[in-house]
């Protein structure tokens, strides 16, 4: 479903970010990408959704070649990929409804499977009554669901969350990592980075370890590791 | 159904950002309505350096002696010049009713005979006066020959200078009321990045993104002209065409038939649209490169 192939990334600066990463995931799979800030995490993440391009290698997802996918072809990737981010990314002035409803029209789908998906994804990440609030009126948890909610609605084949925990405290974060362990089990590949180790621990799949932007670790059933 | 979409999402993004469209809005009125401003100055000057070039005439006036084979041979030749528009004859008796007519205090020592009989030339433009003139000067049975020399020069230039100078205050306020629409419609759309940058995420194509925000732009600047062309207009009614009510001698240069106040509505409206439509595409490509 994602294939990394020997994938350098430098910035702006000589900062290398990947450093010759080659990697596999396969159809729904779980995977948590660990390491430090600053380790590669993120830029994996990007390059999975085509927001960053790899100064060498080449990255495949869903069996297609990105580096040789023309501009105007990215945005129907991307609706095979959905996103979560750290800071939930919803719009302030649309209500939870709204915000979830955004990411299917913006796709050109019509009215009404909107409003027959809407109300079922809300349903079930627990948020069938609150439609009608607007971000600022739900706790943070709350939020992270609504964003998790708007990038499943679309049933991408996979599902990419860059700390999707990181702003949340223990108990709220079970419940967001609950909510991705179903929807994986429908069948989308998830892929997860993060550097909380209760909840890698906790889960006991597979986990990429990056470190200076190499894999350093790739361990099925794995756990967060010693000492990082 | 994706029409509908783009509609009310227009519609809405307006109602909400409801502070950012009356700046557009705004924007767009006070800039065009200074380019329409300029524009019917503009139509005022050409209005006004036209009629005076129409007062342009040449006259030649013919010797006393001067045959009528001479007269008919020089109209015939003077109206062939293809800087001529027409010719008129005046003759010495007409000469003469003419000057009582216009001056009856001064016509009271003059009989008729002792004025001259004279050729009244109109000219296409009023620029070929000196030439024109020079050419016919020294013909047979020509005294002299008058078209108002340098104050006739001087007003030329005065004219071109005028024109010119309406001229690229228009095309300058035309410049920079683009600029100001432009300018505005770039913060608005900054304001909305978040959004956009949402829009690009869930794989909305750029011109699903596109169309709304230029609807929104679109609609702000015809908004915005028709503010500008419904406050030119009643100026217009209001102010300019009771001038001459109070100053007749500047009824030619105020009468404006309604052909030209709908030209430059006209203008304005389009300036508006294409400035809108152009000015919010160019300012969302930067957002929509992520």
């Amino acid at each position: 479903m994602i294939k990394l192939v020997d994938v350098v990334k430098d910035y702006k600066g000589d900062i290398r970010a990947l450093d010759g990463v080659s990697l596999e995931v396969t159809k729904g799979e779980f995977v948590f990408v660990v390491g430090p800030s600053g380790s590669g995490k993120s830029t994996f993440i990007k390059l999975v959704t085509k927001e960053e391009d790899p100064t060498s290698g080449d990255v495949f997802v869903a069996g297609k070649n990105l580096g040789s996918l023309p501009r105007w072809r990215v945005p129907y990737l991307r609706r095979n990929v959905g996103c979560v981010f750290q800071d939930f990314k919803l719009l302030p002035n649309k209500t939870v409804f709204e915000n979830v409803a955004f990411g299917l029209e913006v796709i050109g789908r019509p009215k009404s499977v909107v409003q027959r998906q809407v109300p079922q994804i809300l349903e079930l990440v627990g948020l069938g009554e609150k439609l009608d609030r607007f971000p600022d009126e739900l706790s943070g948890g709350e939020q992270q669901r609504v964003s998790v909610a708007r990038a499943f609605v679309n049933r991408p084949l996979i599902l990419v969350a860059d700390e999707p925990t990181g702003n949340l405290d223990p108990a709220t974060s079970v419940g967001i990592m609950r909510l991705l362990d179903r929807i994986n089990k429908t069948g989308t590949t998830v892929v997860m980075a993060t550097h909380d180790h209760a909840i890698v621990d906790s889960m006991r799949r597979r986990v990429l370890q990056l470190e200076d932007g190499r894999v350093v670790r790739d361990q099925s059933r794995g756990i967060y590791g010693v000492g990082t | 159904m994706r029409l509908k979409y783009f509609f009310s999402e227009t519609i809405q993004n307006l109602r909400r950002n409801l502070l950012m469209t009356v700046a557009a809005i705004s924007t767009v009125a006070i800039s065009l309505l200074l380019l329409g401003g300029v524009q019917v100055l503009g139509i005022m000057v050409n209005r006004m350096t036209t009629d005076w070039e129409a007062k342009v005439e040449v006259n030649v006036f013919l010797r006393t002696d001067a045959t009528e084979n001479e007269t008919a041979a020089l109209e015939t030749e003077v109206s062939e010049m293809s800087e001529v528009e027409e010719v008129t004859f005046v003759s010495s008796e007409e000469a003469f009713q003419e000057f009582k007519a216009d001056y009856p205090d001064l016509a009271t020592g003059l009989k008729p005979g002792d004025l001259p009989a004279s050729l009244r030339i109109k000219l296409g433009d009023a620029n070929d006066a000196e030439e024109v003139a020079a050419r016919i000067e020294g013909a047979p049975g020509v005294d002299e020959v008058r078209f108002g020399g340098n104050i006739i020069k001087r007003l030329l230039q005065v004219n071109a200078l005028l024109r010119t100078v309406t001229l690229a205050m228009s095309v300058i306020l035309m410049v920079a009321a683009a600029g100001l629409i432009a300018n505005t419609i770039r913060l608005a759309i900054y304001a909305r990045r978040d959004e956009i940058g949402i829009m690009k995420l869930v794989g909305a194509t750029n011109w699903f993104i596109r169309i709304p925000f230029m609807l929104e732009g679109l609609f702000a600047a015809l908004v915005g002209a028709g503010v500008a062309v419904v406050v030119v207009l009643g100026g217009n009614w209001l102010l300019l065409s009771r001038l001459p009510e109070a100053f007749p001698f500047l009824a030619p240069v105020l009468d404006f038939s309604g052909g030209e106040l709908f030209a430059v509505a006209g203008l304005l409206v389009g300036v508006g649209a294409l400035v809108g439509l152009a000015g919010s595409s160019m300012a969302l490509r930067r957002f929509l490169e992520v």
